[in-house]
């Protein structure tokens, strides 16, 4: 069961939700457990203490103070609940109709809502208090009067985007009539943050009643909300401190309980939550001595030997890299190309040691220059005169700080790994500008990245790479976000790059057409495992794994060059990460698949040229 | 988070055709404000000068005085052209004193300790926020963590029970009431500024979280930054921005706040009075009141928005913002 998971993942969460089980229960059966009335005056037992005939003590008229206290909290939770329902109410419906409707209808109501929001809550409040005069009814019609509206804003924007989804639109097409749409569809997908502001709002509205009790228009005596009585121990708080902290412990752990149950169900329905956690900063340096010069002579730019990496996941132990064993020289294009979820990206952070400190498991050798990185590495990495990795990642507006002009973000870079000064950084940016083809570089310098074209970010952010004057870059799917004009410009500039400045690329892709057009040598992930690997030239006119083989077979011949079609696209669905079997992962997708091909690790067989294929079938062909 | 924008959208037009559409959204919202007010006191059943003790005579000059002998829309149009020449009318219960005169009196006492319960939440949220945020899952966060939480969850009234009876009647450290010296200033502004404080810990913190994930971080950890410039101008620079889009808010925080704390803590400021003349039913004091701190209110939330498109170069100031 989903739910009582998540209950044990969450203790904060169960114990909050038994909290308040527990306080509602004795609002509701206070009556019951004690033999007083919460009205009965007893002049010869006022102001007790906390004792066994009275738990909570009594009051300067002598009343028991425990069966007020949880009459007091009966009264309370229920103006608490019943303003967030009927703002609940009003919002789904108001919001929910807004959305749904949409056009003039719903210009006009967001239009009302922002006079309606900009006035200040409180003082609507306050005002209906007096004016009502005290009264539940009337706490309620203050409380809710502009209360509705953060539902309905909520839920209108949740509606909004609900409407664009796929099954919403199938279900529109099929002739559902509104209101079904709206109740049986919509309705329950926006339930998720409905429930975390509904949550939310009661404590709110309990917080507020004891305010405005406070200042003498809370509910009208005798009847006695927390509010209320916190009002009156008040009074004598210094010789009877416990007829105050006592309703007052009461209401602020209520309150608690309902921010933390708010809290913590907003952390569990969050859409994020399955991304690795990000990393805690922590002092520490990058684990990268200085070479001397001579040790790198001849050896590979990027050697990985045997990488694995798995995460630690609340399902059990993810293996996301599984063996991976690949070399890279200056002056090459190597493209990793893999479904999503085949670990292509994970391999390209794990070098550059970016992966979430916690629940990563690294093992395997990195070597770069002939020379050993830790992975993954500790804190900011320090790369100040160290040999230099760079990596782009795939969404250019997500890579640069929206808030600081692209041209500074090159110059902190220049000052950061060159220890040039501002003004000197600044010349160099513009240089740096231009070699990445930016044609107006001044105004490009003082530009915010939101003001630049997609391709023009992503040349920004290669400049910010390039003024760290790397050795190795690693393009993580750098073009996806852009269109096809400008993905053919950037992946030139990338081979450039790689030209003049004898840049060894590791160009991560799902995009077999731009490998075939782009790389020099291509290595192909199946479940985090390289599967074949070769020259591009090569491994495109003779491919031999069956995966690879239906790959390419899968890409539409007369328009290869459409990078849209050329996605990969291959019958069966990538496999379980968790459940992988010992031999080879593509066996269930596989139509050549051998009996033995599910339990036994299936053989590297090496062809020309270095173009290499792990599978059974392969060696077979060869050796029959 | 989106910021708390109120804006009137004019698309396609300069900043200063966004800025008189503002202002004329600001001035409808503070007519609408006093209209309800004006229309809400008329409304109340009973009368100012019900007293048995009032002579039929002597009610009647009073009506006259305050012109309740004229029909309700002449009275409305006078009320409105008193506002507009900021002029609040004159207390019912307090003769003789005007409400501009308690405003005067009483406002700039409120300013100074919202001023200090600002400084406070500001530092303290700040701190929290930061130090969970960064040190995410450890220890430091959930000590923050909680101390955030328990800050929205507590009344500041009850906290300004409470101090007063540890801090000033137990331990004696600082007065228990009054506006007079530094130390008895510290106890008002403390209690006030907890709500704000843990209010900002708790978006501080969630936003930095929400940074760190970002690439752009990944970007500048590359980049091999000192960590000073990446905590500062990457990580807390934008992570800020949502604090900012809370100060609007946090105003009214403060203010409301306030009325409450300087009811128990016997500060002589203008939530005092506004208390005391809902106690007292003093309508002409409650109606002015009100809509002078509507006033404040609706003028603080349009300098956030500005503050906002300051800060952040994705915003067009005035309240429209970039899709
Ligand atoms: S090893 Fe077996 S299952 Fe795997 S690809 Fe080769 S033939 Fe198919």
């Amino acid at each position: 069961m989903a739910g009582s998971r998540t209950l044990k993942a969450s203790p904060l969460l169960l114990a909050s939700l038994l909290f308040l089980i527990g306080i509602l229960t004795l609002a509701m059966l206070g009556p019951w457990l004690s033999p007083f009335s919460p009205y009965e005056i007893d002049l010869a037992q006022t102001n007790l203490p906390p004792g066994l005939a009275h738990p909570f003590g009594t009051d300067a008229l002598g009343r028991d103070l425990f069966i007020r206290a949880w009459g007091g909290a009966r009264i309370s939770l229920f103006v608490g609940f019943a303003a967030a329902l009927i703002d609940l109410g009003l919002g789904l419906m108001l919001g929910g109709l807004a959305g749904y409707i949409g056009g003039k209808l719903d210009t006009t109501f967001m239009r009302a809502v922002e006079v309606l929001y900009s006035i200040p809550y409180i003082m609507v409040v306050l005002l209906l208090a007096v004016i009502l005069g005290p009264g539940v009814f009337s706490l309620i019609v203050g409380m809710t009067l502009t209360g509705w509206i953060p539902m309905a804003r909520l839920v209108r924007g949740e509606v909004l985007r609900a409407k664009e989804e796929d099954f919403v639109l199938a279900a529109t097409a099929m002739g559902q009539g509104p209101f079904r749409i709206l109740l049986w569809h919509i309705l329950p997908n926006v339930m998720s943050p409905v429930l975390v502001a509904l949550t939310l709002t009661i404590p709110q509205a309990v917080f507020l009643e004891a305010f405005l009790a406070f200042i003498g228009l809370g509910v009208p005596l005798p009847r006695a909300s927390l509010g209320t009585l916190i009002t009156e121990g008040a009074r004598e708080s210094w010789y009877y401190p416990w007829q105050l902290f006592i309703p007052a412990t009461i209401l602020c752990s209520t309150l608690l309980a309902f921010n933390t149950l708010g809290d913590t169900l907003r952390d569990l329905l969050d859409p994020k939550r399955g991304e690795p956690a990000p990393r805690p900063l922590v002092k520490g340096s990058a684990e990268i001595p200085a070479l001397p010069p001579e040790k790198t002579v001849g050896a590979p730019l990027l050697t990985l030997e045997r990488a694995c990496v798995r995460f630690l996941t609340p399902r059990g132990e993810l293996p996301a890299i599984r063996e991976v064993s690949l070399t890279l020289q200056s002056g090459e294009m190597l493209a990793l190309v893999g479904e999503s979820g085949s670990g292509k990206s994970t391999l390209g952070r794990s070098i550059m040691g970016l992966l979430p400190k916690k629940g990563s498991l690294v093992s395997g050798k990195c070597l770069f220059m002939g020379q050993e990185l830790r992975l993954p590495r500790l804190g900011p990495l320090d790369q100040l005169g160290k040999p230099k990795l760079a990596m782009v990642f795939q969404n250019p507006l997500g890579s640069l700080n929206p808030t600081m002009q692209a041209g500074k973000q090159v110059a902190e870079a220049l000052v950061a790994a060159r220890m040039l000064s501002w003004a000197a950084a600044k010349e160099e940016a513009l240089h740096l500008f231009k070699e990445v083809g930016i044609q107006n570089q001044r105004r490009c310098f003082f530009a915010y990245p939101h003001e630049l074209s997609g391709g023009m970010r992503q040349r920004v952010v290669f400049a910010v790479m390039l003024a760290l004057s790397p050795s190795l870059l690693i393009a993580d799917e750098p073009t996806t976000a852009l269109d096809v004009a400008t993905q053919a410009r950037i992946l030139a500039l990338l081979t450039k790059l790689k030209t003049t400045r004898g840049l060894g690329i590791l160009f991560i892709t799902h995009n077999f057409a731009l490998a075939k057009g782009w790389a020099d040598r291509v290595s192909v992930l199946y479940a985090g495992e390289i599967v074949e690997e070769g020259p591009s030239t090569r491994l495109f006119q003779d491919p031999q794994h069956p995966y690879t083989k239906g790959l390419l077979d899968s890409i539409p011949k007369p328009d290869a060059d459409d990078p849209d079609t050329a996605l990969l696209a291959l019958p069966g669905s990538p496999p379980d990460p968790y459940t992988l079997p010992k031999g080879c992962a593509f066996t269930p997708r596989c139509p050549v698949a051998r009996p033995y091909c599910k339990d036994e690790p299936a053989p590297w067989v090496t062809l020309q040229d270095g173009h290499r294929a792990r599978c059974f079938a392969v060696k077979e062909a060869l050796f029959l | 988070m989106r910021p708390a924008q109120s804006g009137v959208r004019l698309q396609g037009k300069g900043p200063l055709w966004r800025l008189f559409g503002r202002v004329i959204m600001m001035l409808t919202t503070l007519w609408v404000v006093a209209t309800f007010t004006f229309l809400g006191m008329r409304l109340i059943p009973g009368d100012p000068f019900a007293d048995p003790k009032v002579t039929p005579q002597v009610r009647e000059n009073l009506y006259r005085k305050y012109g309740l002998d004229k029909p309700l829309y002449k009275q409305y149009f006078r009320y409105l052209g008193n506002l507009s020449r900021l002029d609040f009318g004159v207390s019912y219960v307090q003769l003789g004193r005007s409400v501009n005169d308690i405003i005067a009196q009483g406002f700039p006492v409120s300013a100074e300790l919202g001023l200090w319960a600002l400084l406070l939440a500001l530092f303290w949220g700040t701190l929290l926020g930061a130090l969970a945020g960064l040190y995410h899952e450890g220890k430091i966060d959930r000590s923050a963590t909680f101390l955030a939480a328990l800050g929205v969850s507590v009344p500041s009234f009850i906290l300004a029970l409470l101090f007063q009876y540890v801090f000033a009647f137990r331990l004696g450290l600082f007065p228990v009431a009054g506006w007079e010296g530094g130390t008895a200033r510290f106890l008002p502004a403390l209690t006030l500024s907890i709500l704000p404080a843990a209010t900002i810990a708790r978006l501080l913190r969630a936003s930095i979280l929400d940074v760190l994930r970002q690439d752009y971080i990944q970007t500048a950890r590359i980049k091999g930054l000192a960590h000073t410039r990446l905590l500062v101008h990457h990580i807390l620079r934008n992570a800020a921005l949502s604090v900012v889009t809370y100060l609007g808010p946090m105003v009214v925080n403060i203010t409301t706040g306030s009325f409450v704390i300087e009811t128990i803590f016997n500060v002589p400021g203008l939530g005092k009075y506004y208390v005391q003349s809902i106690y007292d039913r003093d309508y002409t004091l409650v109606m002015g009141t009100t809509v002078f701190y509507a006033a404040l209110l609706i003028v603080a939330m349009f300098l956030v928005d500005i503050a906002y498109g300051l800060l952040d170069p994705r915003i067009r100031t005035f309240g429209a913002k970039e899709r």
